[in-house]
């Protein structure tokens, strides 16, 4: 017989940490009103805290469109296919494991949820058909709305019925609006000017821009506290700034202005469109700037002036990449556009209606038809009104997430670095 | 008066139904359809959790089972039909021809030693040849040759017939027609067993692209003594020892994209696998992937923790994405996530070993019994009578109802015997 010598080798808890840092010591130390400590082991306790368990994670992040996300048998296979999971930046099994266990804090501070951009490979390739990109896109919408100021995106996100009550109550906010300060249009040629002053747009856009701004940023600071990068205390304070400077133009520029990594990704007309989308947006953002500060109305139509070139362009590229976001979600022929949330068909939609109107207001200023400019005119306002108010508390949002997601993640990395290289010095 | 019984299919699970019928006085026919029975078993090396060696225990049951008065060998043979109600099923089985007169054929192997026509070998999975004429392994029972007609050069190119020059007791017969027989027997037990699931429909590991990947079967193969290397572990793409070598287990298992079970013995046959490994290459670093290392019979678990202390096995929890071969050496390179630790890693061995998932060799063309869903036959009761079928007076034994390892299929054997018996007695 063999079995004589039988070894006492340790037996390794099953599913150990989810990462190293939430180590393996997993014990309940009891109810804290209605929330469960993690109590961490012994030794770096003192520097730690201790992590909030929220039961209802798991099942919010179902409702939010991670339907299979009790499938999960944490295999790893998911984070080991991703074309953009990497060492020391593992996603999504870690993240997904942090959602069952309701590990909310560490779920909404990981910058890696920012870095998926939902090719799908790692649900083509799960064996339990779990679905983790899903899961990614579910817990991206379950972050813009906790990192809203207010937790105001949990209107928008609590459902389709809210969602549509709160995007036709803005809507009709802004139709009253455009009503109460509209003045008498002249038929005989179109002037932008008679159906709302430039004065009142001015007013209301710097008002409006203001309120956005603000959100933005608060919601920006909100992120920034649970995403917080930590250096080295030993670090000099100069080379912390130099590494935050340059990590934020490296993220700016790889990240955001070419979005480098979303190349990555098998299917590359996503990323064409996107990027059509995202240059499209900034071209008309610059023109639309340039017209604000000459003064909207005082343009003429001939010669046609550069900034109103670059609009048309701009607009061209960003309807077309809007109306290729639309069509892929009507046809749902791709594994990430199978299930779309009602803010996904808000974002979308509004994107769409605010290129084709702007367009058509071009082009029938030029043809000279008055009715038709007058009532584009009005319907690119209210829209627009849409979009802007909605952005901080939808899915416009992740233009700003993402980036400092992004720089964050960089940052955390450099400093990891300098601090290992300290280390062996 | 007792009436027989039929034992479809002559693995361990069928032989150990049959001797334990006849044992009893029952007149017992087992039908199998390659020319020895034997079955899986066969095939593998050592068993676990003890580390016998397989042939060992096998063969005696074989040779027990040949001799038995009561049990009636129908090899190369295969069930057609089957008619009738229990007490009184109508069998038909065709008797395929093996060119051989059995009564004749003395094993003495003149003819394979002859016979100049080599083709793959199905025991070796085609990792060696045999020859067109031949057994299909040493230990074969019954040790008679088979004439393979669809290599054959006689009856590909009506050319050669040397093996029939040769044979000392003129056993060949080239004239032999298929035969049919019918059997009437009281009750079936259906012992069929199972076939591996196809690892290319996992085309990230490259099976079948890359030389270096093998099936735990064909490792199987590679460690036993009989194999096509005489139990030489080596790669195939330069004949060497490897000096790592990475099982992975869950192989088309609980992928619910092809078979959502558990295969319930891949993870203690490659706990054995490994410990095989580091006994024939000392220094060979050997290491498991798992998900849920499910060592849940008797002494399996003892077993597995010999493997991680005294052999320095090493067991890495997490699902291999994708196994790429390194184009000089033919190395492999697994990109895994250590779920442990939560990193993502890329490891580099020189053999890997899939440790692939099973499904049942096909039933439905000659018994009619309701399969579940996934593909496994069905059972009356599964907890407390887990050998009925939902046919009355038919039974299974082994993998055929759901994966299981050898002792657990021996144990449904002489079930399904007990319950066949109650039925061939009569009332």
């Amino acid at each position: 017989m063999l079995l004589h010598s039988v070894g006492t080798s340790p037996i390794y808890a099953l599913y150990g940490p989810v990462t190293p840092g939430l180590d393996s010591g997993l014990t309940r130390s009891g109810p804290v009103s209605q929330t469960v400590l993690l109590e961490k082991p012994t030794g770096r306790a003192e520097t730690e805290p201790l992590t909030k368990v929220n039961p209802h994670l798991a099942p919010k992040l179902q409702k939010l469109g991670a339907t299979r996300l009790y499938r999960c048998y944490n295999c790893g296979t998911c984070t080991a296919i991703c074309p953009l999971s990497k060492e020391k930046v593992e996603f999504p099994r870690n993240l997904i494991r942090y959602a069952l266990l309701g590990a909310e804090d560490k779920l909404l501070s990981a910058p890696a949820l920012w870095l998926c951009y939902y090719c799908g490979e790692c649900s083509d390739d799960c064996p339990k058909d779990a679905d983790p990109g899903s899961f990614m896109m579910a817990a991206r919408r379950y972050a813009i709305e906790k990192y809203s100021w207010g937790r105001i995106a949990s209107i928008f996100y609590s459902g389709p019925t809210a969602s549509g009550l709160g995007l036709i109550a803005l809507t009709l906010i802004a139709i009253l609006g455009l009503w109460f300060v509209k003045g008498t249009p002249t038929f005989s040629s179109p002037n932008l000017q008679t159906l709302v002053s430039f004065e009142v747009i001015h007013d209301v856009g710097l008002s409006l821009g203001a309120i956005v701004g603000l959100s933005v940023l608060a919601n920006l600071v909100i992120m920034a506290k649970l995403v917080r990068v930590k250096p080295d205390r030993k670090l000099l304070l100069t080379s912390r700034l130099r590494t935050l400077l340059s990590t934020l133009i490296g993220s700016v520029v790889n990240q955001s202005l070419v979005q480098i990594d979303f190349l990555k990704c098998t299917n590359k007309n996503r990323y064409y469109a996107h990027l059509a989308l995202f240059w499209g947006f900034i071209g008309l953002a610059i023109a639309t700037g340039i017209d604000y500060i000459i003064g909207l109305g005082k343009i003429p139509l001939y010669p046609i002036p550069p900034q109103r070139v670059l609009g048309i362009v701009s607009g061209v590229a960003f309807t077309l990449a809007a109306t290729y976001y639309l069509l892929k979600r009507l046809r749902k022929d791709e594994r990430h556009v199978r299930l779309s949330h009602s803010t996904d068909w808000v974002f979308v939609a509004l994107l769409f209606l605010a290129g084709i109107t702007g367009l058509l207001l071009t082009l029938f200023l030029y043809l000279d038809f008055a009715l038709g400019a007058y009532s584009m005119y009005a319907v690119h306002l209210v829209i627009v009104f849409d979009l802007v108010v909605l952005a901080p508390f939808t899915k416009f949002a992740h233009a700003v997430y993402r980036p400092l997601a992004t720089w964050m993640n960089a940052a955390a990395m450099r400093f990891s670095a300098q601090a290992r290289l300290e280390a062996n010095r | 008066m007792t009436k027989p019984v039929l034992v479809i299919g002559g693995g361990i699970a069928g032989i150990q139904t049959a001797v334990d019928l006849a044992e009893q006085g029952i007149k017992t026919y087992i039908v199998e359809k390659t020319p020895s029975i034997g079955g899986r078993m066969a095939q593998l090396d050592k068993t676990f959790p003890t580390l016998d060696c397989a042939s060992c225990i096998l063969t005696p049951k074989m040779v027990s089972a040949a001799k038995n008065k009561n049990i009636e060998l129908l090899t190369y043979s295969e069930v057609q039909e089957v008619t009738g109600s229990p007490g009184n099923f109508n069998v038909k089985v065709l008797k395929k021809p093996r060119y051989v007169r059995i009564e004749k054929c003395l094993g003495c192997g003149e003819c394979i030693t002859k016979c100049p026509m080599s083709v793959p070998d199905e025991f070796n999975l085609g990792m060696s040849k045999r020859k067109a004429i031949y057994w299909p392994f040493p230990q074969a029972v019954p040790l008679v040759s088979t004439i393979d007609s669809e290599h054959c050069l006689y009856f590909t190119k009506n050319v050669c017939r040397v093996c029939e020059r040769f044979c000392p007791t003129e056993a060949i017969d080239f004239k032999q027609e298929p035969q049919t027989v019918e059997l009437n027997v009281a009750s079936i037990v259906v012992a069929t067993g199972y076939q591996l699931l196809d690892p290319t429909q996992l085309p990230n590991y490259g099976y079948g692209k890359h030389a270096n990947v093998r099936t735990s079967l064909e490792f199987e193969r590679l460690v036993s003594a009989t194999g096509p290397t005489h139990g030489e572990i080596v790669r195939m793409s330069d004949k060497k020892h490897p000096e790592s070598i990475a099982f992975i287990q869950c192989v088309c298992s609980r992928d619910v994209r092809i078979n959502p079970n558990c295969s319930a013995f891949c993870c203690t046959a490659s706990v054995k696998q490994s410990i095989l490994a580091r006994e024939h290459i000392p220094d060979v670093k050997c290491t498991v992937f798992y998900m849920d290392l499910r060592a849940f019979g008797k002494g399996y678990q003892e077993f597995y923790d010999r493997a991680r202390g005294e052999f320095g096995v090493e067991f890495v929890r997490g699902r291999p994405a994708k196994i790429e071969e390194v184009p000089g050496t033919k190395n492999l390179v697994i990109t895994y996530e250590d779920t442990h630790s939560g990193r993502l890693t890329k490891k580099e061995v020189e053999m890997v070993v899939l440790a692939v998932g099973v499904k049942i060799n096909p039933i439905e063309g000659f018994i009619d019994l309701p399969l579940e869903d996934d593909g496994y036959v069905r059972l009356d009761k599964p907890l407390l009578d887990p050998v009925s079928t939902k046919r009355d007076g038919i039974f299974i034994a082994g993998v055929v109802a759901g994966a299981k390892d050898i002792p657990d299929s021996v144990t449904q054997g002489s079930a399904a015997a007990m319950k066949a018996s109650i039925i061939a007695a009569g009332e």
